[in-house]
C-alpha cells in the first residue's frame, strides 16, 4: 500500500474525506484487507490517544501568574543564540554576549523620604499595589547569602559619578534557588525598603497617569540583569571576571550551559547577574573589550529568555569561583570616558518598541518626551570572532563534539 | 448558580481596567488547557510552567485580542504553540517499547474501583494508557501536537491548521505520519487487540465498510 493510501485511510478514519475520496476510501477497504487492519489500528490509535486520562489542576492557578507577572523583569536579558557561519572560527569566538534590561524611569531629582513608602503602603485595592511587588520579595530576591538589607546603589541625585540617570527602578528578580529561599527566610527581619516600579508593565493605559504619579515619589534604586553567553574557556573567562568585577558583591552569579541540550560545539556558558547601574559604563568597557568592539543592539524581543527558564536551569557559581575569577581581572584598555553614551532608542525601534510598548502603555513615549520619562535600553551582543587566529581552535576544555 | 458570563464577558471587564478580571479568565480556562498542554510536554511540572506561561503571553498581549474572536481558541493557540516550543527546547530520551525507557514521573487518574473489570484488567489498561502516553511523547513535538489536538481534543482538521497557521494539508500529512510511527512503534499491543477483539466497527474491526450515513469519525460538537 503506498503512502497516499495510507494517508487516505487516516483521513477516512477523522472523516476528513470528500464524498469522491470516501468512495475511493471504501472501495479500498473493501478490496484490500491490508487496508482493513491499517484502518483498524489507525482508529484503534485514535481511540486510544483519545481515553488517556483528563487531569485538572486542583489549585488556582492565577495567584501563581500574578506573581510571575510581578516578578517578570520589563524585558529579559537577550537569549543567546548560536552562530551558523564561520564554523571553525566559531569554535573560538564570542557567540553572544547579551547585555540586557535596562528600564530605567528617570524621576525627579530629588525623591521624598517621607511619601517614599506610599507605594508599599497602598492599600491592596490599590492599582498600583496590585501590580508592584512586595517590598520584601524585591529585597531578598536581590540577596544571596546574606541577612543583610541587598546593598543595591541607591541613587544620589548629587552624584556627579551617576550617569545620566539619577534615580531608577529594580528591574528584576533572580530566580529563587535553594540559596535565594534561604537569603528570603533569613531576611525576613526590618530592612531599608527596596521600592521598585517593575510593576509599571502591567499598568493599564488609563491609569497610567497615575502610575507616573505616585511612583515618581518613590525613593528608587535599581540594579540590572546581564546575561552573557561566550564560547570558548578564554572568553568565558574573561566574561566572568568582568561581571564578578562589576557586580552586585551581595548577589550570586548564575551559570549554565547554553544551550542545554546541544553537543554542537558552538555551545557556551551563560552567565546572569545583577550589575548596579553606576557599574555599566565599566563594564561595557570590559564587555566591548572582549568583544572586540562590536556591540550592537538588534535582538529581536521573542529571543528573550524566559524567567522560568533561567530558574529552573541555572546554578549559584560558587563564590570561591568568583573570588579567583575576580582576582584574574584585567582592566579593560578603554577608559570609561571613551564608552559611547549609551544608546538611546525611540519608539520607532522595533525591538525597543516591541519590548516596551507590549508590556505598557505607548504613552510611556509620550511620557519620555516631555521629559517625565527617561528609557534606557542596553542590549549588547558581540560578533563572533576568531580570539585565537594562529590555531583557529577554540580552548574551552570541556567543549563537545558532535 | 452557574456563572454565565462568557470569557469575552471578563476580557471586557479586564480591558476596563477591572485588573481581577483576569483572574477569572485563568480560573475559566485552566482546567481546559492543562490536560491538552500535559498531553503533549508531559511531567506536570512543566505543563504548570507552559500553562504559566500562556497566560503571561496573554497578559501581555490582550490588548491585541480581536474583539469578536473567541477567547478560548486564542488562549488555546497560545497554549498549543507555547507547548510545542517547551517540547522543542528539552532533549526527550528515545523511547522504546521494549525496555520501556524511563520518560519521568507519570501520573495517572486513579482507577475506578467500581468500574467493571478484575484488577487485571485495570492494571493492563493502565500499562496501556503509559505505554500509549509515553509513545505520543516520543514523537517530534509538532507531531504529537497535532495527535493531541485531533484525537485528544476532537479538532477538526481545519482548526488545527488555524491554531498552528500551516496549511491543511501540512495537518493531514502530520497526522497520517504521527499515526503510522505510533502504529509501528505500538504494533505488538495493536496486534494483541485485533487478535483479542475483532469487530466490524471500522476504527476497531476488520471491514469498516461503513455507508455514507455512517461516518466512521468521531463526534464532534
Amino acid at each position: 500500500m503506498n503512502d497516499s493510501d495510507q494517508l487516505l485511510l487516516s483521513r477516512y478514519v477523522d472523516d476528513d474525506l470528500s464524498p469522491l475520496e470516501r468512495k475511493r476510501a471504501e472501495a479500498l477497504l473493501k478490496a484490500d484487507p491490508d487496508a482493513r487492519g491499517l484502518a483498524r489500528a489507525y482508529g484503534q490509535i485514535s481511540d486510544d490517544v483519545g481515553d488517556l486520562p483528563r487531569e485538572t489542576l486542583d489549585f488556582d492557578i492565577a495567584p501563581r501568574v500574578r506573581e510571575a507577572l510581578q516578578r517578570r523583569t520589563w524585558a529579559s536579558a537577550a537569549k543567546s543564540a548560536k552562530s551558523p557561519a564561520i564554523l571553525g572560527a566559531l569554535a573560538a569566538s564570542v557567540l553572544f554576549c547579551s547585555l540586557s534590561l535596562g528600564i530605567f524611569l528617570a524621576v525627579r531629582d530629588t525623591t521624598e523620604p517621607g511619601l517614599a513608602t506610599d507605594i508599599s503602603r497602598s492599600p491592596a485595592s490599590s492599582p498600583i499595589a496590585d501590580f508592584a511587588p512586595s517590598t520584601a520579595e524585591t529585597e531578598t530576591s536581590l540577596s544571596k547569602t546574606s541577612a543583610k538589607p541587598v546593598p543595591v546603589p541607591v541613587a544620589e541625585p548629587s552624584s556627579a559619578a551617576q550617569p545620566t540617570l539619577q534615580t531608577t527602578i529594580a528591574g528584576t528578580v533572580l530566580p529563587q534557588s535553594e540559596l535565594f529561599s534561604r537569603a528570603m527566610k533569613e531576611s525576613q527581619s526590618p530592612a531599608p525598603a527596596a521600592r521598585t516600579a517593575v510593576a509599571v508593565r502591567a499598568v493599564p493605559a488609563d491609569r497610567f497617569g497615575e502610575f507616573l504619579e505616585r511612583t515618581g515619589q518613590i525613593d528608587r534604586r535599581h540594579a540590572f540583569r546581564l546575561q552573557v553567553t561566550a564560547v570558548s574557556a578564554r572568553l568565558q573567562e574573561s566574561v566572568l571576571s568582568s561581571i564578578t568585577r562589576f557586580r552586585d558583591p551581595q548577589t550570586a552569579v548564575l551559570s549554565t550551559v547554553e544551550p542545554s541540550d546541544s553537543k554542537d560545539a558552538s555551545a557556551g556558558m551563560t552567565y546572569v547577574a545583577l550589575v548596579p547601574t553606576k557599574n555599566v559604563p565599566e563594564l561595557q568597557n570590559a564587555l566591548r573589550q572582549i568583544a572586540g568592539g562590536k556591540l550592537e543592539v538588534d535582538l529581536p524581543p521573542d529571543s528573550f529568555r524566559s524567567e522560568d527558564e533561567i530558574r529552573s536551569r541555572m546554578k549559584v557559581v560558587e563564590e570561591k569561583d568568583l573570588a579567583a575569577s575576580a582576582a584574574r581581572f584585567e582592566p579593560p584598555a578603554l577608559k570609561t570616558a571613551e564608552t559611547p553614551p549609551l544608546e538611546h532608542r525611540g519608539p520607532s525601534d522595533e525591538p525597543v518598541r516591541d519590548a516596551i510598548s507590549q508590556l505598557l502603555d505607548p504613552s510611556i513615549f509620550a511620557a519620555s518626551a516631555n521629559g517625565s520619562l527617561d528609557e534606557v535600553v542596553i542590549r549588547i551582543r558581540t560578533e563572533p570572532h576568531r580570539i585565537d587566529p594562529d590555531r583557529n581552535e577554540s580552548t574551552r576544555p570541556d567543549r563537545r563534539k558532535r | 448558580m452557574t456563572d454565565e458570563r462568557t470569557d469575552e464577558y471578563w476580557v471586557e471587564r479586564y480591558l476596563a481596567g477591572e485588573t481581577d478580571a483576569f483572574d477569572h479568565l485563568v480560573h475559566r480556562t485552566q482546567n481546559r488547557l492543562y490536560p491538552t498542554i500535559q498531553r503533549i510536554v508531559g511531567s506536570r511540572d512543566e505543563a504548570l510552567d507552559v500553562l504559566q506561561e500562556t497566560y503571561l503571553k496573554v497578559f501581555r498581549n490582550i490588548r491585541r485580542f480581536q474583539r469578536g474572536c473567541s477567547f478560548y481558541t486564542w488562549v488555546y493557540r497560545i497554549a498549543v504553540n507555547q507547548a510545542i516550543s517547551s517540547r522543542r527546547k528539552r532533549k526527550l530520551p528515545n523511547f522504546r517499547i521494549a525496555g520501556t525507557a524511563d520518560t519521568g514521573s507519570h501520573e495517572f487518574e486513579p482507577l475506578d474501583p467500581s468500574s467493571a473489570g478484575s484488577g487485571l484488567d485495570n492494571l493492563l489498561r493502565a500499562e496501556r494508557v503509559k505505554l500509549v502516553d509515553d509513545t505520543l511523547r516520543s514523537l517530534p513535538p509538532a507531531w504529537t501536537a497535532v495527535l493531541v489536538m485531533c484525537d485528544y481534543d476532537e479538532l477538526r482538521y481545519d482548526e488545527i491548521a488555524a491554531v498552528l497557521d500551516v496549511p491543511i494539508g501540512t495537518v493531514r500529512s502530520r497526522i497520517h505520519r504521527a499515526r503510522e510511527e505510533l502504529r509501528k512503534r505500538l504494533e505488538p499491543l495493536l496486534k494483541d487487540d485485533f487478535d483479542l477483539s475483532p469487530t466490524d466497527d471500522p476504527r476497531r474491526g476488520p471491514a469498516p465498510i461503513a455507508s455514507a450515513d455512517d461516518p466512521p469519525n468521531k463526534n464532534r460538537p
